[in-house]
């Protein structure tokens, strides 16, 4: 025992040393081993046909400049989180990282991500201003929109048929005639709800914002941008299509929450319509094998102008603060944001590219879905005002934190009064920690 | 209970266990011609509930085969097993979907796989052993730690432990996840082949180090054929756990050329947009084989109990 | 358990005092640290770091991002508070509770069952372990949904019956019960620590039982039973162990949410969600520190209550 416990001990206190000063500290240098000789590390998430695609353009960019290598790392969607706040905190992250709008103010507000301004490989100019407001926090730039989308509702045009509906004219439609569709083709399916209740942020984010609120508070860091009537009323419009009958029972609500896209109620043919972001068109019509249509939110007043739609950046290109090779980081970004040949690659698989050459290029490539998209996004512009900026530091979960109030409300078990107060006070708990 | 059975037990086994070699088959037969002496009826019926029983079992794989077969968009429209169409091209182009071929991500699990067994099957026996029939100070407080060493839950060690490996520069290489394994960091066979050694008459070594066998003997020659069965259990569990084990491969291994099966099976799911769902139920068929296979072979040697080890 | 009574030995002996070892025991005390070497080097350098750091970081602001601030006990304190995190210790105690007797149940039962005297056991055995071996998979997700869902195979079952089902995953009250039966239908791993154990009771003992005319039942009780208890026990214990971090089938079924209504929020799961969703990695570690407690505790009175029902041949 003395033979070994002295040695013991010792080793012990020194690894205890080496964790402890690694993972507190925390500042020393860092990054890739390779320091500035362009070898370079990118990651992603997405499924198969995205890495397929991305490592295509990688293969473009390496054939392009010799001598440097880009490391392509890929996960699923939740898996890419983990991994990403681990390799950060290791000191270890990639350099250029594909980024979320609930999760890039964490990693901005927080020095992990370089001002994408101060890059001088990266050329900024053919990005109007407005999508990069998307990414800027503070006085900096640290994501570039890698393309951009709107939150629409989706219709089935078959279901709708068949339901003897005629499909509204999204210029002019107010919420109570989507009450009065929802309602007339739940009655006349009868297995077939007429909606599915939209309730991620994106909803909630749209509703405030016809009434003219956000829904983080842009003046007062750390608090919430409603007021308390407008949240109110917007968990009674839900119970307004639940008990008209126009939409699906709380638990198919709550079963398609926790689920996967193809599970969700519209996907699966449940609902004739559904909210989702403009670019899940492609998706939809595949998984439903029907004629989907996208259409404009309802409005309160029946103008399109007020109906507080938004351009959302679907991801962000980021560069790593921790990369030790940023002028190779930047001029890699550089080539995925305004070089045709890598746009021609994603087409708009991250959304439709927010740099007007790149989106004119891809024109031509694209099959009739995505067509759709992009006239869509094109015709909604004049009515599209200011986007939201990204979430506050804190906020990854609100989206999940509104699901489960929508559900408790659903299911009567909590009345709006007390999902309002309950979910606001949350939200600001999560956000004031930041 | 307990207590009247072990001056029993203690006297037995030593003697019974040196004639054994010869024995088992005959005793096997006896055992089963008694039972086929029983009614058949009684027979049939207890295979009957097998089989119901083993239908519920076997439903979630049927399903997964099943919608490894339908086209994407069907898996999630249509519940039951019947198959409308036969889409064997989820097979073809999940093979093939990532940037290596599938069988690439297999080989890497089995390197990881068969790494992580010798590391436990060398390194938690031995602490075993140690643990269940020596004597030293301290004994039960490492017994103590060592089972707090797997108290904690994964996601609150990654990140530091993430660090360690990372200053090591061992990151994208097999090390983090195989090394851990060689140094008997899981501490769940530690204490199974800790109460498997303890369940062996202790006459077994007495009467050995009575011959001067010292320890070292004693555990390779007496204690590790005898416990097979915990051997096997380990073998099983290791290879099971190693194989679907997604978090701590996920972590370390960042080249898509070192992911390893679970990681590259999550790469055809993404939970905002289409996800290759039958390309990842036909993989998933074809990882299951490999773990369906030990699974098959192995439990051949967990049922080879004492009375067939004989003791040379 | 001769562990525990070691403990209260070395207890009671005075500390400063210290026996002196016989050449005897002193070699046996170094081939003990011969065969221990591989582990206490994993120990020291793989186990016991992390394992101090996650301490250490439960006393402090840590956001994984940025270096860890020291905030004393806030971490602690802030657990008083957390009225989700109170509901999730309920939720796991509630799942440890029903699911782990259950499960172990359903793996002695057929363990014994499918231990030997039939033919095609080997198959069943195999068939048996089958749903064990798609454990965490992403595809559990999916068919829970089809099973237990509004529009699943249950309610198509019942509906045969005249009975009107109900969304078994998406209601509240029904959600934590489907988890516990998938936990007992993944019985694989304890029945083949089982079937292990039932391998290692030499033959020889029944024989000698069947030659007394003894019974099927009474030989289950003098010889099974207390022959099988060591591994009983550990099986207990571990399963105790692993159902306290539940983890991944909640993940995995409700899509890392933990819902509806959390109410399959296991105690790991919100421990996940505040260190890698919310960015609160020193809350997360003082919670599994707080887990750790619990564990240990249990453990210990498993422990202490194993004097009394497991049998060692030692």
């Amino acid at each position: 025992m003395k033979k070994f416990s002295r040695p013991a001990r010792t080793l012990t206190a020194a690894s205890l040393a080496v964790v402890l000063g690694l993972s507190m500290g925390a500042c020393g240098n860092g990054g890739s081993e390779s320091a500035g000789d362009g070898n370079l590390r990118f990651s992603w998430w997405g499924s198969d046909p995205r890495h397929e695609a991305t490592q295509e353009i990688i293969d473009i960019y390496e054939s392009n400049n010799e001598g440097v290598t880009v490391a392509g790392e890929f996960s699923d969607f939740s898996g890419y989180w983990d991994k990403l706040a681990t390799t950060t905190a290791g000191r270890d992250a990639p350099d250029v990282i594909t980024m979320d709008e609930k999760y890039i103010m964490e990693y901005a507000g927080r020095g992990a991500l370089t001002d994408l301004t101060e890059l001088e490989n990266l050329d900024l100019s053919k990005f109007p201003e407005a999508a990069l407001d998307l990414g800027r926090y503070e006085d900096g730039v640290y994501g570039l929109s890698t393309g951009q989308n709107a939150y629409s509702v989706m219709v089935n045009a078959d279901l709708f048929a068949e339901a003897g509906v005629e499909i509204p004219d999204d210029s002019t439609w107010t919420w109570d005639d989507y009450y009065e569709i929802s309602a007339t083709i739940s009655e006349n399916l009868g297995e077939v709800a007429g909606t599915d209740y939209g309730a991620l942020d994106g909803d909630l984010r749209i509703w405030l914002r016809q009434n003219g609120e956000k829904l983080y508070s842009e003046d007062e860091p750390g608090t919430v941008g409603y007021s308390p009537e407008n949240l109110l009323s917007w968990f009674e419009h839900l119970l307004h299509v639940r008990d008209t009958g126009g939409g699906v029972s709380a638990a198919q609500f709550t079963e398609a929450a926790a689920g996967t896209f193809e599970a969700e109620n519209f996907p699966t043919k449940k609902t004739a319509m559904g909210w989702y972001w403009s670019n899940q068109l492609g998706a939809l019509r595949a998984a439903t094998g029907d004629d989907i249509r996208i259409l404009r939110v309802p409005s309160p007043s029946g103008n399109a102008e007020d109906n507080g739609m938004y351009y959302k950046a679907s991801m962000y290109w980021s560069v790593s603060s921790q990369s030790d090779d940023q002028a190779a980081a930047a001029d890699f970004v550089n080539f995925l944001a305004n070089d045709p040949a890598a746009a021609e690659k994603m087409l708009v698989d991250r959304g439709v590219p927010a740099n007007p050459d790149m989106a004119a290029a891809i024109e031509p490539k694209l099959d009739e879905s995505q067509q759709t998209v992009v006239s869509f996004l094109e015709e909604i512009e004049p009515e599209v005002s200011d986007s939201p900026k990204p979430s506050p530091i804190g906020a990854g979960t609100v989206q999940e934190t509104i699901v489960r109030y929508v559900g408790e409300v659903l299911f009567d078990n909590l009345t709006p009064e007390e999902a309002t107060e309950q979910l606001t006070a949350e939200i600001e708990g999560m956000i004031s920690a930041g | 209970m307990t207590t009247n059975i072990a001056p029993q037990t203690s006297t037995a086994p030593a003697a019974g266990l040196k004639q054994t070699p010869a024995a088992p088959p005959t005793r096997r037969k006896n055992r089963n011609s008694e039972e086929l002496g029983g009614s058949a009826g009684r027979r049939l019926l207890k295979h009957l509930v097998l089989i119901a029983f083993g239908i519920i079992m076997l439903y979630p794989l049927l399903w997964m085969l099943v919608s490894s077969l339908r086209p994407n968009d069907v898996i999630f429209r249509e519940a039951g097993l019947w198959l409308t169409s036969f889409e064997v091209s989820n097979y073809t182009e999940g093979w093939n979907a990532l940037q290596s071929p599938f069988g690439h991500y297999m080989i890497n699990s089995m390197i990881v796989v068969i790494g992580s067994i010798i590391g436990n099957l060398v390194s938690c026996s031995m602490a075993a052993y140690a643990f269940a029939r020596l004597k030293f100070r301290r004994r039960n407080l490492l017994f103590a730690i060592m089972l707090m060493t797997i108290m904690l839950p994964i996601h609150v060690i990654i990140v530091p432990q993430y660090i360690i490996f990372s200053e090591l520069g061992w990151v994208n290489t097999f090390i983090p996840l195989v090394l851990p394994k060689l140094l008997a960091t899981d501490a769940f066979f530690v204490f199974l082949m800790v109460q498997f050694i303890r369940g062996l008459p202790k006459e077994l070594d007495e009467a050995a180090r009575i011959d001067g066998c010292g320890h070292v003997r004693i555990f390779t020659r007496i204690i590790l054929p005898l416990m097979m069965p915990a051997l096997a259990t380990t073998t099983i569990f290791t290879f099971i756990w190693t194989w679907n084990d997604f978090f701590s491969q996920l972590i370390y291994l960042t080249d898509p050329e070192m992911y390893t099966v679970p990681v590259a099976l999550r790469s055809f799911v993404d939970s905002t947009a289409t996800s290759s769902w039958g390309s990842m139920f036909a993989m998933s068929i074809v990882s299951l084989l490999p773990v369906f296979l030990v699974f098959l072979f192995g439990q051949k040697y967990l049922v080879k109990g004492i009375a067939t080890t004989g003791i040379k | 358990m001769s562990a525990l009574t070691e403990v209260s030995r070395l207890k009671k002996e005075p500390r400063g005092k210290k026996r002196k070892l016989t050449a005897a025991e002193k070699k046996e005390e170094r081939v003990s640290y011969l065969f221990l070497a591989p582990w206490l080097v994993g120990l020291v350098l793989i186990t016991i770091g992390p394992m101090a750091a996650s301490l250490y970081l439960s006393f402090t602001d840590y956001n994984l991002l940025q270096p860890p601030e020291w905030t004393g006990l806030e971490n602690y304190s802030r657990m008083f508070e957390d009225t989700r995190l109170q509901n999730s210790l309920g939720v796991t105690f509630l799942y440890v509770f029903v699911s782990v007797p259950l499960q172990l149940i359903a793996a002695l039962a057929l363990a014994l069952i499918l231990d030997r005297g039939m033919r095609g056991l080997s198959f069943y055995r195999s068939i048996y372990y089958l749903p064990s071996l798609l454990g965490g998979s992403v595809a559990i997700a999916v068919l829970w949904r089809q099973i237990f869902g509004t529009s699943g195979l249950i309610n198509q079952l019942l509906a045969l019956v005249g009975i009107e089902g109900m969304g078994w995953i998406a209601d509240p009250s029904t959600a934590l019960g489907t988890l516990m039966v998938l936990n007992v239908w993944t019985f694989g791993a304890p029945m083949v620590i089982f079937l292990a154990g039932l391998r290692q009771i030499p033959t020889m003992y029944y024989e000698a039982a069947a030659m007394d005319g003894a019974s099927k039942v009474r030989q289950f009780t003098t010889i099974t039973a207390p022959l099988l208890t060591p591994i009983i026990f550990f099986n207990l214990v571990l399963q105790i162990i692993g159902a306290f971090q539940s983890f991944t089938q909640a993940f995995v079924v409700s899509g890392g949410t933990g819902g509806p209504a959390d109410s399959t929020m296991f105690f790991t799961l919100y421990l996940y969600q505040q260190g890698f969703g919310n960015f609160n990695m020193g809350y997360a570690s003082a919670m599994a520190w707080l887990l750790l407690l619990i564990i240990a505790a249990f453990t210990f009175i498993n422990f202490i209550a194993s004097k009394w029902w497991v049998f060692y041949d030692d």
